[in-house]
């Protein structure tokens, strides 16, 4: 039971991060924020079909979490989403094509650590 | 804020920074530039970063004392969910976490998945000290070290090129 949830926050969370990436980086950078402009981009959103996938894979490890947590103590469950720094930052590698020079490297896994530390 | 299109463009200034390096240098200089260099962050991109940690912390803080104000939600009814929105800590943790969703996903449109991540951690750091200097709660040697290493962690990402990845395919602001 606990492992089907850390397994229902990772990768669902992981999936839904770089599905939205793909969608918001083929909707192109968004650059206008005044007020009438939000509903329009939420328009364009939820036609959006990686982030209308996305998002829904973002609720499911949402609820995940919170079940885990009322079910298990906190260092249970921040080790899985500490590691999925790392994890993401090797997907964002391999699927996204980003470029992750050492800093990121680092800095993602020091990130990774400290999250752990912080949350513990 | 607004079309102005030269605060609308990591990608073109990558573009135009690797470019400009290319025509007069070694490929190892490019990417020593690419992976190491402070480089202006658009304005636009830096208020997203900070609207989205704020909205982040701020949102799970009100959410999570407005539930505990509430009580456990139990119940496949719609009634209690529709009470607990009532309460004004609930309602204004929802719509934070909304203009946290907005943010996220615009950050996402213009700079790298691999960069977003590790510097918006830094709201891990913001909620440790909330509780420190708001709710008077104890720090530990644990969480001063972890909060230590998340800052690390964060100036040494801030540090690389925000926008490297290539554009998948229509976009409405690049050439």
């Amino acid at each position: 039971m606990k492992w089907l949830l850390i397994a229902l926050i990772v990768i669902p969370g992981t999936v839904a991060d770089l599905l939205n990436t793909m969608g918001m980086k083929r909707n192109g950078e968004v650059c206008d924020f005044r007020p009438s402009s939000i509903f329009p981009l939420i328009a364009s959103l939820a036609r959006n079909p990686y982030v209308a996938v996305g998002l829904p894979l973002m609720a499911v490890s949402f609820f995940a979490l919170m079940t885990l947590l009322s079910v298990a103590n906190l260092s249970v469950a921040v080790p899985a989403t500490a590691f999925s720094y790392v994890l993401e930052t090797v997907l964002a590698k391999y699927i996204l094509k980003e470029y992750i020079g050492w800093q990121r490297w680092v800095g993602a896994s020091l990130v990774g650590c400290g999250v752990l530390l912080v949350a513990i | 804020m607004g079309h102005d299109r030269a605060d609308c463009d990591e990608l073109g200034l990558t573009r135009e920074l690797t470019a400009r390096l290319e025509s007069r240098s070694s490929t190892a200089t490019l990417l020593g530039v690419l992976n190491n260099r402070s480089r202006p962050l658009r304005l636009t991109t830096r208020t997203l970063i900070v609207l989205l940690v704020v909205s982040n912390v701020l949102g799970h803080f009100s959410l999570s004392r407005g539930l505990h104000e509430v009580g456990p939600l139990v119940s496949f009814a719609p009634w209690p969910f529709i009470h607990a929105f009532l309460n004004p800590l609930v309602a204004a943790g929802v719509a934070l976490l909304m203009v946290w969703l907005i943010s996220q996903l615009s950050l996402l449109s213009r700079v790298d998945l691999s960069y977003v991540l590790p510097v918006t951690s830094i709201s891990y750091v913001l909620t440790a000290l909330m509780g420190k200097f708001l709710l008077h709660e104890p720090v530990s040697t644990e969480r001063w070290t972890g909060i230590g290493l998340v800052v690390l962690g964060v100036s040494l990402v801030a540090r690389t090129v925000p926008r490297t990845a290539p554009v998948l395919s229509r976009s409405r602001n690049l050439p």
